[in-house]
């Protein structure tokens, strides 16, 4: 019996240390708050946004139409303009490609709905799967098309993909990269700053820097510069690890960084955002890490950032990114931003907002890190 | 008459108590105050040692001097300078040590010789110089290139001692030296406080032992619940009885019987 009192008395010390303390308390489950709060959100309004507007009107041009294949009836899946021809297109497919069309349909000439037996005849499905206009063009054409089917099982619909690789590989790398790159910094950080400033504060040689006439302006950005470029390396290190990684990871053998063809703007701009959004990065974490009493409480203070990190490049698979004042929000802009540099549809002036912004940011708080390294409560309270 | 080095004056500093502190001490009073209305001056190439008991406002009065904290009332005055409205001044003539502010164990005493020096603009030859000194004084050289870390606590003293005269300090600061270190480190301690006063330099110190005072200190101020209870020559203070008997006569005047 004597074992588990001891077991009990050490982890009755343990609870104590826990839930006595408000700041622990916090750390450990505001977390969990915030992923309901913002998760439910997201759920509630984002998910609508990534789908087309309700009013949208779908391009179809359909080629030898059946006669029940009408606008009216495709109407329960959303708004369609039907353009019907009697003989292909020349350049349907590359109409669909380019985004003049949402779908190119072709049944064949002597059409016929019928039941098993007979040739099966083959209808062609034109659609872009990088666009989420023709997937859905595509989708609800593929509904119709199989609700008819079960009567009349004697055709075949045939999807052809018109998307090239490097649509395709666009798509992949603009969803996953943001999110990729940005945790991967947001963890190069998390590795650095706490250690620097909480563990220096908790073992007294922070102070030590403070006695000397050095301004704290100069520790401050001191800090933050070079805690930036070692999260960079390490963030660097983790992005090419995991971008080797990628196309196992994700069961896409075929996604091609060749077909890509980043030019000298994209990768400008990729280093303009890393670069600027590292650095709102280790402010902020250096921030709550002045904050904190010890390397623990200040890790656990972290995680909320790095969730809103991870919310913030989640946010742009749903919100439609060509508003500039998406890029004047902190983190949302840089994975906004990063997702237009990876899908290759670069805006230049979204690209210098969100770096002038950032750069704003980070001076911001370096500014409030600079009152913080003053505060006698701050780096000196019990 | 020597010059005053350092001139504090009506410093006053008031600490918030959380609700806990408050329960704990039973008292619904939010503020405390540490250091209440405390004057006195440092005279120029002086020993002078700050003597109370724990608690008694000594580590926030010395932490006022050294610009970490702001006094709420006051201002203290260190070779001409203020440390409310002039700090960084302050901090380039002073040198501080006390047992919170550590080296940082990473480092090699050679690596932080050299970074403190930067930080407080020593020319490169005057720092080899004053280095080689230092270390050999302390006998570091032989460890300066040993991580802090891995150096006895004697010896980590020393370190820290010689980081924090980088600069050559007119004043120098220290917040109870001989704290935790056994009786040899304790001794090249004071000896070389003695060393520094014999080339001129100020010290002002904080401690609780009588015998340090007695024997290095020129004046002493005794503070008592944040105020000066007395201040005076160490040698006439003590021409009729010892220091312990002066201070236990005179805090059962301050506070009553309860000592």
């Amino acid at each position: 019996m004597k074992k588990f009192s001891t077991i009990w008395t050490i982890a009755k010390k343990e609870f104590s240390r826990f839930f006595k303390d408000k700041r622990m308390l916090m750390s450990l489950f505001l977390p969990g708050v915030l992923i309901y709060v913002i998760y439910s959100f997201l759920g509630g309004t984002l998910m609508d946004a990534m789908l087309p507007s309700e009013d949208y009107t779908y391009r179809v041009c359909v080629v030898n139409a059946p006669a029940w294949l009408t606008e009216e009836a495709l109407s329960p899946y959303g708004d369609f303009d039907i353009e019907s021809v009697s003989a292909p297109v020349e350049d349907g497919e590359q109409k669909v490609k380019d985004g003049a069309l949402d779908a190119y349909l072709v049944f064949p000439n002597d059409f016929v709905i019928g039941g098993l037996g007979g040739e099966l005849q083959e209808v062609k499905l034109y659609a872009n799967s990088a666009e989420t206009t023709s997937s859905m063009a595509a989708e609800y054409l593929t509904a119709a098309l199989s609700s008819v089917q079960y009567g009349a099982p004697n055709f075949l619909l045939v999807p052809q993909d018109v998307a090239t690789e490097a649509d395709l590989s666009a798509m992949m790398v603009s969803m996953i990269g943001p999110m990729l790159v940005l945790v991967m910094l947001m963890t190069g950080c998390i590795a650095v700053a706490p250690e620097s400033i909480a563990g220096e504060k908790e073992r007294g040689s922070f102070a030590t820097m403070l006695v000397t006439p050095v301004k704290r302006s100069y520790i401050a950005a001191g800090k933050v510069l070079s805690l930036s470029v070692i999260a960079l390396l390490s963030g660097i290190c983790s992005c090419t690890g995991v971008i080797l990684a990628l196309p196992k990871l994700i069961g896409q053998e075929n996604i091609s960084f060749d077909a890509l063809g980043y030019g000298v703007g994209e990768l400008a701009s990729l280093l303009g955002i890393v670069l600027s959004s590292v650095l709102v990065m280790v402010a902020l974490v250096s921030m709550l890490s002045a904050w904190a009493k010890n390397v623990k409480e200040a890790t656990g203070m972290i995680s909320p950032v790095m969730i809103l990190v991870m919310l913030s490049a989640f946010a742009t698979f749903f919100l439609p990114m060509n508003e500039w004042y998406f890029f004047c929000i902190p983190l949302l802009n840089s994975a906004a931003a990063l997702g237009g540099v990876f899908s290759m549809a670069t805006q230049p002036l979204f690209v210098i907002i969100t770096v002038l912004v950032n750069l704003v940011t980070a001076g911001l708080l370096m500014w409030a890190l600079t009152k913080m390294f003053d505060s006698e409560k701050i780096m000196f309270g019990k | 008459m020597q010059e005053n080095i350092l001139q504090a004056s009506g410093l006053k500093k008031e600490f918030t108590l959380s609700k806990k502190q408050q329960r704990l001490e039973k008292t619904k009073v939010q503020k405390r105050v540490a250091v209440d209305g405390l004057s006195f001056s440092v005279r120029r190439g002086e020993i002078y040692g700050l003597l109370g008991p724990n608690g008694a406002g000594k580590t926030t009065t010395l932490r006022i001097l050294s610009t970490l904290i702001k006094p709420n009332e006051g201002d203290a005055v260190i070779d001409g300078h203020s440390v409310v409205s002039e700090p960084d001044k302050v901090r380039e003539k002073l040198g501080f040590l006390t047992s919170e502010l550590r080296p940082d164990e990473f480092f090699t005493p050679n690596y932080l010789f050299d970074f403190f020096s930067e930080l407080q603009n020593v020319p490169t030859h005057v720092r080899d110089e004053r280095k080689k000194e230092l270390f050999d004084r302390f006998g570091i050289s032989d460890f300066c290139e040993t991580k802090i870390g891995e150096l006895s606590t004697g010896m980590k003293q020393k370190v820290s001692i010689a980081i924090s005269l980088v600069h050559d300090p007119e004043l120098i600061i220290f917040d109870e030296p001989t704290n935790g270190l056994d009786v040899l480190t304790a001794k090249a301690v004071t000896d070389f406080l003695l060393e520094l006063k014999a080339r001129g330099k100020t010290i002002l110190l904080s401690t609780h032992i009588f015998s340090l005072v007695e024997k290095i200190c020129d004046r002493v101020g005794v503070i008592i619940d944040g105020k000066m209870a007395l201040e005076g020559d160490v040698k006439e203070l003590t021409a009729e009885k010892n220091l312990e008997d002066v201070f236990f006569d005179l805090y059962q005047a301050v506070k009553g019987d309860g000592v």
